[in-house]
């Protein structure tokens, strides 16, 4: 079938199906949209190249920030005084955690976990920033959430530990029951690990 | 999720592009059934589909499941209790759908319909390398304990891992020390759970046993190291320097074996072709014990070209398997043989497939 598209369309589908989330299908489907509404690839043409010029990752959290300053909107608000700095794989991750509105701190972007699997060293993480903050921005708290998987288990392991002498309070997210679910629909991995760190109720 | 309580039975399967079939769609009794045909009719094609529904795996590779020219195939189980679809796509995998939902993770779905299975490579159990009573005890415990699953799982991922770190030039200590971290909390579990399984089943296979011959059974449990996080530290105290050497890690239950004995010697290359039967049957009756021990409802049983070669007694006791199962699934070459050892048993005759 890839023979039948003319070369340029054949390599645009081979770049699209690169991307995460996109399959032979909807590439196929991206292109046909494209030409069929030119402004549509001006437009999505446009932003990319904006992005590719602008974008840059914040220079203390690792967050997206347009280029002025080099600083991210988190990180120039003036109104985020809570001194607990939370340290997340992705930046992506940020933006789920601003969403719940439950958190008034600072962040770190990790930018992976460890995964000697997949050749992820602690040299390809954000690890000796991440230091470098701790020492110096005054943190009370540093909470740590990588997520539940082996190497973000691991990860999590690793950073705690090398942080055993730092004086401030070391946590991570709690693995809860979703709100609003039955206990018998958790899965028991989650439920003993919840009893494990269940936590006193304040009256 | 909804659950299934109850009894579950198969009440119709259809498969689509499964192995040699585009469709066919079977409806079950109660009973089960007994698939009758000559060899390569497909009969074993049926067992496998459960099978596969039940576990999410078949008996081959997925390459092979998949009809000719095909890039996946389906199959629908319609229970006592609801409908599901277990389907599978090249370069996509399984999925499963329960009553319209899509179940993730796969693990979930495992332990839904707890399956015995039989087959006549089976012996391998008593004759082969720790890895197969090692993967054996697995899937029975994983029907069991969605816990055992999960940790299982955990723990093959921080293994391979550590495996990996302990293969670099720059594994420093303050690394291993993490992945051991996640290994300590999950590989003495996998232990305990393997540990308290053999007593378990030693009871009802020395007591199956006993209809065949005077044979005391042994069936224990063999650790490398203490099932307790310390012992885990202590040894990798030692053995660290080891490990790193050769690359990988020298204790945990990814090594450890069940010893099977009859009388005083080992089963392994001790036992007759006879006793290794018998032993394969009453092993088969400590599962189905098992499972309907621990589940809300009996398994299934499935039986695949195992009658061949038994003799009269031995093919009885297959039967009397029938017994623990909530629905049994035979197939055999030979009709006769069928009405002998499972009576009750409705036949479904299978021509030999162009
Ligand atoms: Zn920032």
């Amino acid at each position: 079938m890839e023979a039948l598209l003319p070369p340029s369309l054949a390599s645009l589908k081979e770049a699209l199906e690169r991307l995460p989330g996109i399959g032979p299908r909807s590439a196929l489907r991206l292109i046909q949209a494209f030409l069929r509404k030119p402004e549509l690839l001006q437009s999505v043409l446009g932003s990319l190249q904006q992005v590719q010029t602008s974008v840059r990752m914040c220079r203390r959290c690792g967050f997206w920030a347009e280029s002025d300053g080099g600083l991210c909107i988190i990180c120039t608000d003036a109104g985020r005084e809570e001194p607990v700095l939370c340290v997340v794989k992705e930046p992506s991750d940020i933006l789920a955690i601003e969403r719940s509105q439950a958190f008034r701190g600072q962040y770190h972007v990790l930018g992976g976990v460890l995964d000697p699997l997949s050749g992820v060293q602690e040299k390809d993480l954000r690890l000796k920033e991440l230091w470098q903050r701790i020492r110096t921005e005054g943190y009370e708290e540093v909470v740590l959430a990588l997520g539940t998987s082996p190497e973000a288990e691991t990860t999590t392991y690793y950073i705690a530990r090398h942080l055993a002498d730092w004086p401030g309070r070391i946590t991570r997210f709690a693995s809860g029951i979703p709100v609003g679910s039955d206990l018998e629909y958790v899965d028991p991995l989650t439920l003993s690990r919840s009893l494990r760190e269940r936590q006193p109720i304040h009256v | 999720m909804k659950q299934i309580y109850g009894l579950v039975q198969v009440r119709a399967l259809e498969l689509r592009d499964f192995r040699r079939y585009e469709h066919a769609l079977l409806e079950f009794p109660t009973e089960g059934v007994a698939f009758v045909g000559p060899n390569a009719a497909g009969k074993t094609s049926f067992l496998e589909a459960l099978h596969k529904v039940a576990l999410l795996r078949g008996f081959g590779k997925e390459e092979e499941m998949v009809r000719w020219g095909k890039r996946g195939y389906r199959l629908r189980v319609r229970l006592s209790t609801g409908t599901a679809e277990v389907s599978y796509e090249q370069g996509k995998g399984t999925r499963v759908v329960w009553e319209g939902e899509a179940i993730t993770p796969l693990a979930r779905w495992i332990g839904r319909i707890p399956v015995v299975l039989l087959r006549p490579g089976d012996s391998e159990w008593i004759e082969g390398p720790a890895a197969v009573r090692r993967r054996w005890a697995d899937r029975l415990l994983s029907q069991v304990s969605s816990t055992y699953l999960g940790t299982l799982m955990q723990y093959e991922r921080a293994l391979a891992q550590r495996n990996a770190l302990l293969g670099q030039p720059d594994s420093t200590p303050a690394l291993l020390d993490s992945w051991e971290a996640l290994l300590v909390e999950t590989g003495p579990f996998l232990q305990r759970m393997r540990l308290q399984l053999a007593p378990l089943l030693e009871d009802s296979l020395r007591t199956f046993y006993g209809c065949f011959g005077p044979e005391k059974i042994h069936l224990h449990y063999k650790t490398t190291v203490d099932p307790s996080p310390e012992a885990w530290r202590k040894a990798w105290s030692h053995l660290r320097p080891k490990e790193v050497h050769v690359g990988r890690t020298l204790i945990g239950p990814h090594l450890e074996d069940f010893q099977v004995q009859l009388g005083e010697q080992p089963a392994r290359g001790y036992a007759s072709e006879g006793q290794k039967k018998s032993l394969l049957i009453a092993l088969k009756w400590a599962e189905l014990q098992h499972l309907k021990g621990q589940q809300t409802f009996s398994p299934l049983l499935l039986l695949d070209d195992v009658g061949e070669k038994l003799d009269k007694p031995r093919l009885e006791a297959l039967g009397q398997l029938t017994r623990l199962a909530g629905q049994t699934f035979v197939t055999d070459v030979e009709e006769r043989r069928v009405r002998e050892a499972f009576p009750e048993l409705p036949i479904v005759r299978l021509p030999l497939m162009s």
